[in-house]
């Protein structure tokens, strides 16, 4: 009878009567939605995004120069060459795919880790640009508006690298769509988020539920899962504990994909968008990926013991999956995939690399400029002190790196 | 224009109003602030502008702030409030390497600017450690924010709309104990009280006296008690912005007077009279007669009964400035 049930408010639940634990492990088995298998087929027609073949074409290009530039920029990094590079390999799909299915101008709050998820012809890779970045002291916007340092051939476009763990893109939720001009932006997360507490936050403020919190935001979140080597018993274990089993604590709207599978991670945000719009409700993506790359830039990820060495056959994300065409298209490689030629990516890379690592850095003096919108008087008096400073002492420093 | 009789609350509602009339991106957000917040300074907000413009958070100021930056990188006008300033500190990191470096690490291509997050600050008499602090110091050392603290509600309301319009992230702190106990004839229009200009409330030749928020009003009685019992001639000085702060004119009356004492709540060491102090030494050196004087809380939590003990009241801040005269 009504009486009998607990009037705690918010609660819509039975009394139990007899004294027993939930498993954690009851939401574990969350299926991982996929659209291709192992070897790129598309499993079922009906889920295949039909993309022209232009488009696959060029998200597999992005994907393997995504690959293609953590090689080479990893070792960069090994060398001293760089000071921090973060590699994505494993996640090129969910990067590439979830970029993809999101328009231009959407705002796009990365950490450091979603290289890829530049807008596929014309951002720089944020968490390069922010690597280069850090090379020209952060200034990277100051060579004024030009492409980034890694190359003319890329610009600087929406996508904004913040370097923590997705707070910002809460805000999301917030602002209605038509507000912003169609604004949907999306949370880039990694699983780590969960592991420092702020996923619980995150999640929180996109749950709907009145009165204690407000009227749903827009949000996509996607999480990377990092399944890998687990000291000590160097088994496979999904660490942390994984963010699409909480979205539904927090009445989100829930999904896991196979994050290493391009046109899954699309279908799934391409979905999450129009609804997050439609609805106006946030939407949890978890795209799991096999992440080969360290945590962070401290110690080399290759000593970690893996359950998959590198070139196994076994090894389900050595290369990110190459999607076979539905329609009409051999069902072995295409030789369309041939044309992308890692060699002349490669090739294309360094060029850049090293053509950036020729180019004078900007003056030092704008090592104090944007502080603040406008120059502090005490902060142009520091200015001047180094001025004067380096006209006495500027033989120990190294000048001749950079521009007047 | 036209004025009327407002309290310290309600000289913030005021602004907050004005604000969200005049910006349609403009939202408020907080603990509390849909029924009108713990101090009622958002009565009658969310009626007025919707509940989408003036809405509840969960418990998380990280989450606050987060949010609030992130709203700020679109364009919209973020207005966010932490409770009490003591629970500031769950948000350092988002204030600190989030708000703080977002112009200056993506060189101009990106801001949060339009983020104000005001917190109730200072003691009240009966707060204890996690009601009664005053944070300013340690934002005091973030380049990237401005620090903000009225002493009034005049103040409050020009100071706090110039932080909501300026394009840089900024922190108001209002002083608790005055939300209801200051009143003034306070304009119903918006106006504005620049950033980062001390003002001269008194001037004076023989001391020096520098604070902010209520400590204005305990070192202006010290003026008058200085005056009448040892015929001491003080210059009063509000620094109202912390961050960046009014060096000029600061050194200015110092180099005048070549004495100067600082007073706030906070615990002396690391509290941002010794930032003060110690530019003013720089600068005036050849000036000083005396020791700069710091007049501030001791370097304990701030304390519950023994409160009275602690506060560097008029007391404390009159026997050092004799001191300083007797030099």
């Amino acid at each position: 009878s009504p009486e009998e049930r607990p009037q705690f408010p918010g609660a819509s639940a039975e009394f139990a009567e007899r004294l027993e634990f939930i498993q954690p492990q009851v939401l574990a088995g969350i299926p991982v939605y996929r659209v291709m298998d192992r070897q790129g087929q598309v499993l079922r027609p009906a889920e295949d995004p039909q993309l022209p073949k232009e488009q696959v074409l060029k998200l597999y290009k992005t994907m393997t120069l995504l690959n293609t530039m953590d090689r080479i920029l990893y070792e960069s990094q090994r060398q001293g060459r760089i000071s921090f590079y973060m590699t994505n390999y494993g996640e090129e799909g969910t990067h590439v795919g979830s970029a993809a299915a999101l328009d231009a101008s959407d705002l796009v709050f990365g950490q450091y880790r979603e290289a890829g998820e530049a807008h596929l012809d014309r951002a720089v890779p944020a968490a390069t640009a922010s690597v280069w970045g850090g090379e020209t002291g952060g200034k990277m916007g100051k060579f004024g508006k030009k492409p980034g340092k890694i190359g003319k051939k890329w610009e600087i476009g929406k996508v904004r690298q913040n370097g923590d763990l997705g707070e910002e893109g809460v805000w999301a939720l917030e602002e209605k769509p038509w507000e912003f001009g169609g604004k949907i932006p999306g949370i880039l997360g990694q699983e780590t988020s969960g592991n420092l507490g702020k996923e619980t936050w995150i999640l929180r403020f996109c749950d709907p539920k009145p009165p204690r919190f407000w009227h749903p935001p827009s949000c996509s979140d996607f999480g990377g899962l990092r399944v890998g080597p687990s000291p000590p018993d160097g088994g496979l274990r999904v660490s942390g504990s994984p963010p699409a089993a909480r979205g539904p604590g927090y009445g989100l709207l829930s999904i896991r994909v196979d994050g290493n599978d391009v046109f899954a991670v699309y279908n799934a945000t391409r979905e999450a968008r129009r609804r997050a719009v439609a609805e106006n409700q946030p939407f949890l993506i978890e795209a799991m990926t096999y992440r080969w790359a360290a945590g962070g830039v401290s110690g080399d990820s290759q000593k970690k013991k893996s359950l998959f060495p590198r070139n196994s056959p076994k090894n389900p994300s050595i290369f990110p999956k190459k999607p076979h065409f539905s329609q009409g298209i051999p069902k072995k490689t295409p030789s369309i995939f041939r044309k992308i030629s890692t060699r002349k990516l490669a090739f294309s890379v360094l060029e850049a690399f090293e053509q950036a690592e020729r180019e004078p850095k900007p003056p030092p003096h704008l090592l104090f400029s944007d502080v603040y919108l406008e120059m502090p008087p005490r902060l142009r008096r520091q200015r001047e002190e180094l001025q004067r400073h380096l006209e006495t002492y500027g033989e120990h420093y190294p000048l001749q790196q950079f521009q007047k | 224009g036209q004025t009327q009789k407002m309290n310290l609350f309600q000289s913030i509602t005021s602004a907050l109003d004005n604000a969200l009339a005049k910006d349609p991106t403009a939202v408020v957000f907080g603990e509390d602030v849909a029924f009108g917040g713990v101090f009622r300074c958002t009565v009658g907000l969310r009626d007025k502008y919707g509940k989408d413009r003036v809405f509840n958070t969960p418990l998380c100021e990280q989450g606050i702030v987060g949010f609030g930056i992130g709203i700020a990188v679109t364009g919209a006008t973020a207005i966010a409030e932490i409770q009490f300033a003591d629970y500031i500190f769950p948000a350092f990191d988002q204030i600190v390497n989030e708000a703080a470096k977002y112009r200056y690490r993506s060189g101009d291509l990106f801001n949060c600017g339009n983020l104000t997050i005001r917190a109730p600050w200072g003691c009240v008499g009966h707060g204890a450690l996690y009601h009664s602090q005053s944070p300013e110091a340690f934002f005091a050392h973030c380049p990237g924010i401005k620090v903000v603290i009225p002493r009034s509600p005049l103040q409050a309301k020009g100071l706090l709309l110039s932080c909501i319009e300026d394009k840089n992230p900024c922190i108001f702190f209002e002083p608790k104990i005055l939300y209801r106990a200051a009143v003034e004839q306070v304009p119903v229009e918006p106006y504005n009280i620049p950033l980062s200009q001390a003002e001269v409330l008194q001037t004076g030749s023989d001391v020096t006296m520098v604070a902010w928020g209520t400590q204005v009003h305990v070192i202006k009685e010290v003026a008058t008690m200085a005056q009448e019992k040892l015929g001491v001639s003080c210059e009063v000085i509000d620094l109202r912005t912390i961050l960046p702060w009014d060096t000029e004119t600061v050194c200015k009356s110092v180099a005048k007077t070549g004495r100067l004492l600082i007073s706030h709540e906070a615990p002396l060491t690391g509290g941002f009279a010794s930032e003060i102090s110690s530019t003013v030494q720089e600068e005036c050196f050849l000036n000083l007669e005396a020791p700069i004087a710091r007049v501030c809380g001791y370097d304990t939590p701030f304390p519950h009964i023994f409160e009275p003990f602690y506060i560097p009241d008029k007391w404390k801040c009159y026997d050092a400035l004799r001191k300083m005269i007797n030099y």
